[in-house]
């Protein structure tokens, strides 16, 4: 199994000798503690972001009890790969995200296109994670990328919504969408290559104003 | 049967290699692609940088209630190797007794715990039983009366170099973690106070440290010490039992 540095731990020691409450803890120290075995911090990781895990869980598979059991599977997965995680690379919550998609696409194949959901989730992305737990960094993270899918056109925002959130393949995108296979995958690969250029710009702007 | 198979040209599938949606042949074909190439491997990462902040955007949704209690003994069933014969609720129950015995799940669950650091017992699921372990000079450093359970030191020539669980309610087992500065095969054994010796199974202590659990067979019960060996046969820690 897996084990994580002790440094972690005693970071974490630390930061709660300093009487912190666990719901003041930093997504990074409350996953430190969750990866080292802290029943306290573990409890804490887990109601902070389940519903996060799972949303991205039920997105891709659109059936609650699949969606569970890959939920389950993510945070079991985080556990196990805690210390791997690197704070440069993406927060946690993004990580977890990345973590359940992969599970959640290599549990099914076979996601029926529904159109009204892929509106309705077009519809509801300005809003993006409002916990009260979310940190202003993540906040900021999600705005940025909320806005750069809003100012796609609309064909290729529905490409990245199918294939991002409900993990559909081309293939899969160009059956929901009625599309060639060739325009799918020309969608997606566009509106990717967009989103990376336009948060390269957000990037620039915010290192600009420093 | 994409144009990337000619040698000159990049594959225009890593998009969707980051999103995670390609079949497991095109995967095949990218991967063979980026171990020669630098520039995709690099366009890759940025892509995923974006996949995955999009596959963040998902709409939060709550899990059935009872999530978080499911979640914590599917993990304590992968502390325990695999087993699945043995115990599921143990980070459960370690909880529930410590609470009993000190009444502060606040002190319970940190005070001791940079002593348990120090000492390596990774011992995920009973992180909380660590906790209350009380740290000293004696080898049995912690025993719940009510529930038979207890942890005693696993002391090697220089020093405590982990701990050992005990459970002795119903089908009596024990576990225990110990640190890395015992990296190799070390061969657990069981010894009675008449010298009968019980040899357990071998584990792994890597350089991160090393945990195991196994149960006590009814061969050895009474016996009071338990012994890791490695591989020369040299004893590199023993630890009492209550
Ligand atoms: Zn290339």
């Amino acid at each position: 199994m897996a084990l994580n540095p002790i440094s972690a731990r005693v970071r974490n020691y630390d930061v709660r000798q300093m009487g912190i409450p666990v719901s003041s803890l930093s997504d990074e120290a409350l996953l430190a503690g969750y990866a080292s075995g802290d029943r306290e911090l573990a409890v804490a990781f887990i109601r902070r972001f389940q519903s996060r895990v799972y949303g991205v869980a039920l997105a891709v598979l659109g059936d609650p009890t699949g969606a569970e059991d890959v939920a389950q599977q993510a945070f079991e997965r985080a556990w196990r790969h805690g210390s791997t995680y690197d704070a440069r690379r993406g927060s946690v919550g993004t990580w977890l995200a990345a973590i359940t998609r992969n599970l959640a696409i290599d549990t099914t194949r076979v996601r029926k296109a529904d159109p009204i959901e892929v509106d309705a989730l077009l519809a509801a992305l300005p809003a993006g994670p409002n916990e009260p737990e979310t940190k202003a960094l993540e906040a900021e993270s999600s705005r940025e990328i909320t806005r750069a899918l809003r100012l796609l056109p609309t064909d290729q925002a529905r490409a990245i919504v199918l294939a991002g959130m409900l993990g559909m393949s081309a293939s899969q995108v160009a059956a929901a969408e009625s599309i060639p296979l060739g325009t799918a995958k020309t969608r997606i690969r566009t509106a990717m290559g967009r989103l990376r250029s336009s948060l390269r710009y957000e990037h620039l702007a915010e290192h600009s104003n420093d | 049967m994409t144009d990337y198979t000619r040698s000159d040209s990049h594959p225009e599938t890593l998009a969707e290699m980051a999103l995670g949606v390609l079949d497991p042949e095109e995967r095949t074909s990218v991967l063979t692609h980026l171990a020669s190439c630098p520039a995709c491997r690099e366009e890759l990462l940025e892509l995923s940088a974006v996949a995955d902040r999009i596959a963040a955007q998902a709409p939060p949704a709550e899990p059935p209630a009872g999530f978080e209690d499911r979640v914590l003994a599917r993990i304590d069933s992968q502390i325990l190797g695999g087993t699945s014969a043995l115990p599921r609720n143990r980070w459960e129950r370690a909880d529930r007794r410590t609470y009993k015995a000190s009444g502060s799940r606040r002190s319970v669950s940190w005070k001791h715990l940079a002593a348990v650091a120090a000492a390596a017992a990774l011992l995920l699921g009973a992180g909380a039983a660590i906790g209350s372990a009380a740290t000293g000079t004696s080898s049995t450093v912690a025993s719940d009366t009510t529930g038979g359970w207890s942890a005693s030191l696993l002391v090697g020539p220089s020093g405590p170099v982990g701990r050992v669980f005990f459970d002795s309610d119903g089908h009596p087992w024990m576990s225990m973690g110990i640190s890395a500065s015992q990296v190799g095969t070390l061969r657990c054994e069981l010894v009675s106070p008449a010298g009968k010796v019980i040899v357990l199974g071998t584990f792994q202590v890597t350089s991160q440290g090393g945990y195991w659990a196994t149960y006590i067979p009814v061969s050895a019960r009474g016996a009071n010490t338990v012994r890791l060996v490695d591989t020369s046969g040299k004893m590199v820690a023993t630890a009492t039992m209550k």
